[in-house]
């Protein structure tokens, strides 16, 4: 015979999932003639209603709004300082790049003063090809770019005829006098 | 799935489940935003099919944590218990009802000790399957089955006792 502690064991697997054939058998037959183990069924019933009665806790909005800003959120901060130190990389190297490609005009001496229609040929094809640089940068790379040649390449620049034709873009040879 | 469809799926699950474990409101939201942030932090190494169970074992950690530094001694005020009846705008004495009858419940489950409350939350609350209550508790089946079934025959005496079920 199946004690009632046996039979208690089925009742509770009975509330996760079916028993099997002989063993819901079993339970039927005990529970027939023993009216404990039928109250204790009834009782475990009753927990389980009472458990699923409880009331759903929802989470609050205000703190669903935290934890976006605490994740996705921070994500994007990061991708925009991320993006931000890229672009002014990418800045200080075209800067640098100019820098390069008129530094060598510096040091060429110099043989004789340029005239008036020169310096301002070389004025505007300079600017030209400063426009033309800073039209292709981003609005943080052109800071950089000007911050760079706010310092000591404007005055240079301004020293050197750039004959500026639409095929090589930039050129810095020295006029004929 | 993504992060953001994870936490809306799964949110209010894991509010409820530290909202039952430690009948507190408040704490209940921090430990819940915690675990949600740490899903954003360990995104990359919890796969899909495990984020429920990994969330509330999370959850349930730090629960316990909390509960350790702090005696929980007293559960919420009585209206605490059934917001969303309130909500709804039920009549005045079905609200204090199932008001009463939540905080006895409350009290009944506060009784059990915290792994054995955790595994009926898990199982009656969240219907949870015990692979994944073991997973998550990192439990023994058997250890877990027989928890269980301890806990549920408390939970009949204490709710026997409470006048909550006959």
């Amino acid at each position: 015979m199946i004690e009632c502690g046996e039979i208690r064991e089925a009742i509770q697997d009975g509330m996760d999932g079916p028993l099997e054939g002989n063993r819901r058998e079993d339970v039927e037959t005990h529970l027939r003639r023993c009216a404990e183990c039928r109250d204790y069924r009834e009782g475990m019933g009753a927990v389980r209603a009472a458990l699923s009665s409880l009331p759903e806790q929802p989470f609050p909005d205000d703190a669903l709004a935290a934890v976006w800003g605490r994740t996705v959120g921070s994500r994007g901060e990061e991708r925009t300082l991320r993006a931000g130190w890229r672009d002014f990389g990418i800045a200080l190297a075209l800067a640098a790049s100019v820098t390069l490609l008129f530094l060598p005009a510096l040091f060429r001496p110099v043989r004789a003063p340029y005239s008036s229609p020169e310096i301002a040929r070389a004025d505007r094809d300079a600017r030209r090809v400063l426009v033309l640089t800073s039209l292709a940068l981003r609005r943080t790379e052109r800071a950089a770019l000007e911050q760079v040649l706010a310092g000591e390449v404007v005055p240079a620049v301004r020293r050197i005829p750039i004959r500026w034709s639409p095929s090589k873009h930039t050129s810095s040879r020295r006029p004929r006098t | 799935m993504g992060f953001e469809k994870a936490v809306l799926e799964h949110k209010d699950r894991v509010h409820s489940y530290a909202f039952w474990m430690l009948r507190d409101r408040d704490e209940a939201r921090d430990i819940s935003q915690e675990a949600l942030v740490r899903l954003w932090q360990h995104r990359d190494r919890v796969p899909d099919e495990a984020i429920r169970s990994w969330l509330l074992r999370t959850t349930h950690h730090l629960c316990v944590d909390r509960l350790r530094r702090k005696a929980v001694r007293h559960g919420p005020p009585l209206e605490d218990v059934s917001p969303r009846l309130r909500d709804g705008n039920p009549g005045p004495d079905s609200a204090a009802l199932a008001g009463e009858t939540g905080r006895r419940i409350g009290e009944a489950l506060r009784a059990l000790s915290d792994r054995d409350r955790a595994i009926v939350l898990m199982r009656e609350l969240q219907g949870m399957p015990y692979e994944e209550i073991a997973a998550a508790l990192r439990l023994p089946l058997g250890t877990l089955k027989a928890s269980l079934h301890r806990a549920r025959e408390k939970l009949r005496l204490e709710l026997t006792r409470a006048g909550v079920t006959p």
